[in-house]
């Protein structure tokens, strides 16, 4: 399954870069994310909880960034599992920044592998929820980055 | 698998149950979905508030202004029912298209509106209707345009302690015609991969209003309002239909699944849409 999109920052490609790569700053900004911890400098532990209608999902697992090409690309592996729903979710997240005018696109792809309960959702329901996840990370950053430029 | 199940023969108990158990309920009525739902461990309440004892939740009242159609209705009853045949024939078109009569004969019309599942008919049908859903708790009543009740995937407007108590559609202009189109890309008895429900006046050869919604593509059914106003006043011809399949199928965000690709449902929906108005136009009820 492969879920793909796009949103756009006003920042410069650099500052997105940065606060990007601020791992534990970012995951404030995903919607349904707690208790992430630092494993090393390439690793990180945490949950996701997502609620779609009357089905809840709480995934527990880890994100490995697998290469980085400051500040253009950069490529994860997420691996997780959510017990309650028996489901197993295996994922490449590539992300790409482009420069544009007057800021910075960031375009992103999961390739994802899910298996067990969850899966039969399929791609309608998890482009969708993806899609509302981005648009509130997006404005999430937007605030973040535009804090931190008044400091 | 354990939960409460509980069996209030009355409106105000159950409502109490809801109220009482919040988020950790749900409503059980004709079990089609929500028994799925539980034997694959999705959902998992701990109390069941099953609404079949209740009196008077199932009927289907003709008045001047339009039908009542009692939320524990099954869509067999309404496929059936002479005075929807008469008065609403899209909506007992769209109800005699689910699934199959095993199904149909279960299925109510309230669990369907709540299940919310966006590869459904009878939701767009209903939409294109103007209905009106009355959702009850112990706070009170209050009456939510469809369009609004329908929020996305599997998700409604509907509160935890809060029960559909009634649906309300109202009367068509004299002499309308409508169509409901299910197109299924798999099985014959399987569910939507884009349907289309129009209704149109006409004084003569002209279409004096027009209402379409297409539904099983996006996450919830669409009406295009400046799209159907294309047609107020004009006579539908072929230029004028295709314009108004390409209003539908290029201003709506198509999803892809199992039952087809986003492109293809767009393509569908183009399709539908000529086919649906033709079919006004050239006098079929
Ligand atoms: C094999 C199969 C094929 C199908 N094919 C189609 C198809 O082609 N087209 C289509 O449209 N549908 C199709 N369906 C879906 C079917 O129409 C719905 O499952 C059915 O309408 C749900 O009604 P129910 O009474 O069984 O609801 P239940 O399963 O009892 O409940 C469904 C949901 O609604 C809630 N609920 C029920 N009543 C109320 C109420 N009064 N107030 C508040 N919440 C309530 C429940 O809590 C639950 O969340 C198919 C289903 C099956 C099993």
């Amino acid at each position: 399954m492969k879920i793909e999109g796009s949103f756009t920052l006003e920042a410069p490609i650099r500052t997105v870069w940065d606060y990007l790569l601020n791992i534990e700053e970012m995951s404030q900004c995903i919607p349904g994310v707690s208790a992430l911890e630092t494993i090393d400098t390439k690793s990180y532990r945490g949950e996701l909880q997502i609620k779609v209608g009357p089905i809840k999902a709480a995934f527990g697992g880890t994100v490995t960034l697998l290469e980085l090409e400051p500040p253009h690309r950069l490529v994860a592996e997420i691996v997780a599992d959510d017990r309650r729903n028996a489901s197993q979710v295996k994922a490449t997240f590539t992300s790409i920044l482009k420069s544009l005018a007057d800021g910075t696109e960031v375009t992103y792809t999961i390739d994802a592998n899910v298996r067990g309960r969850l899966a039969q959702f399929g791609q309608a329901v998890a482009q969708s929820t993806a899609k509302k996840m981005a648009a509130a990370f997006g404005s999430c950053m937007q605030e973040k980055i535009d804090a931190g430029e008044t400091a | 698998m354990s939960f409460e199940l509980l069996q209030p023969d009355s409106l105000p108990g159950a409502l109490k149950a809801l109220a009482q158990h919040g988020d950790e309920a749900k409503v059980l009525a004709g079990g089609t979905a929500i028994v799925l739902m539980l034997q694959q461990k999705l959902i998992a309440p701990t109390v069941l508030v099953s609404v079949g004892r209740i009196p008077d939740l199932a009927y289907i009242r003709s008045e001047p202004d339009g039908i009542h159609v009692g939320p524990l209705t099954t869509l067999r009853d309404m496929e059936r029912s002479l005075v929807i045949q008469t008065h609403f024939p899209l909506l007992a078109q769209a109800s005699g298209e689910v699934g199959n009569i095993r199904v149909r004969n279960q299925a109510t019309l309230g669990g369907n509106l709540a299940e919310a599942d966006y590869a459904s008919d009878p939701p767009t049908a209903l939409l294109a209707l103007g209905t009106q859903v009355t959702a009850t708790s112990l706070r009170g009543e209050r009456t939510i345009p469809l369009e609004d009740f329908l929020i996305g995937f599997y998700t409604t407007d509907l509160e935890p302690d809060e029960l559909i108590t009634d649906v309300f559609i109202p009367a068509s202009a004299p002499g309308s015609r409508t169509t409901y189109l299910k197109y299924r890309s798999r099985s014959s008895e399987d569910r939507p991969c884009a349907c289309v429900a129009a209704i149109a006046a006409f004084e003569a050869e002209t279409c004096t209003d027009l209402r379409v919604a297409v539904g099983a593509a996006s996450e919830v059914p669409q009406r295009l309002p400046a799209v159907e106003n294309l047609a107020r006043g004009q006579a539908l011809t072929d230029e004028l239909i295709g314009e108004i399949a390409a209003g539908y199928a290029d201003n709506i965000d198509t999803l892809e699944d199992i039952r087809g690709s986003a492109w293809y449902r767009t393509q569908m929906i183009r399709i539908h849409v000529v086919r649906a108005l033709e079919e006004l136009r050239n006098g079929r009820r």
